[in-house]
């Protein structure tokens, strides 16, 4: 369950600024997979956690949140829309 | 006499207030050491009148109208919440957040233990309002004097007969963090009272996925006033606790009164001849420290967001004010606060319980003497790199008060940076940093 969604219709449609990326910091454990199949939208900080970039404004860059997302063992990731 | 006291001293025609008179704890256990008589139900009926049946969207409307905010220390719009909580579909949850975490703050007891009723109005209104499942008076386990009063308010208001929600009275354990907005629905659900992640707001989907309104207890009598008076009526000023000498003093000044005439009335400023402080930390921990040339004349109803403050002015946060002595030393101070927020971390997130905790390091280090190359630079590269990555607040506190500290205390820092010196040697210890059990 949970696989990555391949970009379908309604899922991507998303206007440009209306999802935004973001990281739960009480489930994350530094894995940083997330760096490395987002890693223009993701960088780690000095301990090895995510600094996200929030706002996707476009089409790649919502695929790249949702990959990242859909592959963080700790399921940390939240592609969410804003409104 | 200044512009400013003779202001305090007219202002016709006068608001309701929360409180009147001082409250006085002594900082160590919070014990109670002077304040007005509590209200009992006849008084406080005698003193406020019947609670109105205010229909809600009209309360909204006020609430917006006179700008109410939390006063929990968040400081956000309270209308914009409710409407929230309403479009979401209402009938959730409604706590009156007394869980008061911040060291130097004690408004929130000296209300509770001396003005339960008023809470409670207000908390009934919000139920009402929201058309609420459950009420919940939120607390701290060891705040027993607070306990009594609320349970002793509410067998009074059931020996009345009085028509309204029924309330529960929930407590966590005495942390820091115990009254952290989603700490208390984590805990008020049966889990850990900790902070946890929101995706979306409490008061659309909170408490068992209800929409949840955590309001802290002076909002919501301040919500009970305004149910009374309408938004048309004079406002009473903040509630302020002033932290100074082993005591917490609180007050409710006119918004017009300085903080150099809070700290008079609060007996902190001695006499005319007395030194002023150097500087002042406002807000508490999750608030950040302001030199006394800047904050000293501004009015307190400005610093409450009712008017212009100073560049980099802090939060008032919860109402907290301390006032740091002439020999004190800033760094110091910083360091303590620092430690103490690490200490209070929950441990949960990476940049907290990495960079909070190095934060507090390198500046205890600065503060010991023991500083190492280019310990100024790594606090400003931690203060951008923790602030906003937590869960909750904790970490952002952390930030200001580090960040705040460098400008505020620049000559210490330099002091200690360049020549592990110390401008004021063996200044006594000023804020209250508790025992973290």
């Amino acid at each position: 369950m949970n696989r990555p969604q391949r970009p379908t219709g309604a899922a991507t449609s998303g206007l440009p600024g209306s999802a935004v990326l973001r990281v739960d910091p009480t489930a994350c454990d530094g894995v940083a997979m997330c760096a490395h199949l987002a890693p223009d939208l993701i960088e780690l900080d000095s301990w090895g956690f995510p600094i996200v970039r929030a706002n996707l404004t476009e089409r790649a860059e919502l695929r790249a949140a949702r990959a990242a997302a859909a592959g963080c063992p700790r399921r940390a990731l939240h592609v969410d829309k804003t409104h | 006499m200044s512009a400013a006291t003779r202001l305090a001293d007219e202002a016709p025609p006068r608001p309701i207030p929360l409180l009147d008179g001082a409250i006085r704890y002594r900082a160590a256990d919070r014990r109670l050491l002077s304040g007005p008589q509590p209200d009992g139900l006849a008084e406080h009926l005698a003193r406020y009148g019947a609670r109105p049946r205010r229909s809600g969207r009209s309360l909204i409307t006020a609430m917006d109208a006179i700008q109410l905010t939390g006063r929990g220390g968040a400081r956000f719009p309270a209308a914009a919440k409710w409407r929230t909580a309403l479009a979401a579909g209402g009938r959730g949850y409604v706590v009156a957040n007394g869980a008061e975490g911040e060291p130097a703050s004690a408004k929130d007891a000296a209300l509770l233990q001396h003005r339960p009723h008023l809470v409670l109005d207000g908390l009934a209104t919000a139920a009402e309002t929201m058309d609420a499942t459950g009420a919940v008076v939120w607390l701290h386990e060891t705040a027993h004097a607070t306990r009594h009063a609320i349970g002793r308010a509410l067998a009074e208001r059931r020996a009345a007969g009085l028509i309204e929600p029924p309330v529960h009275v929930l407590a966590g354990p005495d942390h820091y963090l115990t009254g952290e907005s989603s700490a208390v629905i984590s805990g008020l659900a049966g889990g850990p009272v900790l902070p946890a992640f929101q995706r979306v707001p409490a008061a659309r989907a909170g408490l068992y996925g209800r929409p949840t309104l955590v309001q802290n207890v002076e909002t919501l009598a301040r919500v009970a006033l305004l149910a009374r008076t309408g938004p048309v009526a004079p406002q009473p000023g903040p509630m302020v606790t002033v932290a100074a000498g082993g005591l917490l003093t609180v007050l409710e000044p006119p918004p017009n009164a300085t903080v150099a005439r809070i700290l008079q009335v609060s007996g902190v400023l001695g006499g005319p001849s007395a030194q002023p402080p150097q500087a002042v930390l406002l807000g508490g921990y999750g608030g950040g420290w302001a030199t006394w040339t800047a904050i000293g004349g501004c009015p307190i109803g400005h610093l409450d967001g009712h008017g212009p403050v100073p560049a980099d002015t802090p939060s008032l946060g919860a109402g907290i004010i301390v006032p740091l002595p002439r020999d004190a030393c800033g760094v110091a101070e910083t360091a303590s606060a620092l430690d103490y927020l690490a200490r209070s971390s929950a441990g949960q997130c990476g940049p907290c319980v990495f960079g909070t905790r190095e934060l507090a390091d390198t500046m205890t280090r600065l503060a010991t003497g023991r500083s190492r190359r280019h310990d100024g630079d790594r606090i400003r590269r931690l203060t951008g790199e923790i602030d906003g990555r937590g869960a909750c607040g904790l970490p952002d506190g952390a930030t200001r008060i580090a960040s705040t500290a460098l400008h505020v205390f620049a000559a210490d820092v330099h002091e200690h940076l360049r020549r592990d010196r110390c401008l004021h040697p063996g200044s006594q210890a000023v804020l209250p940093v508790p025992e973290i059990r």
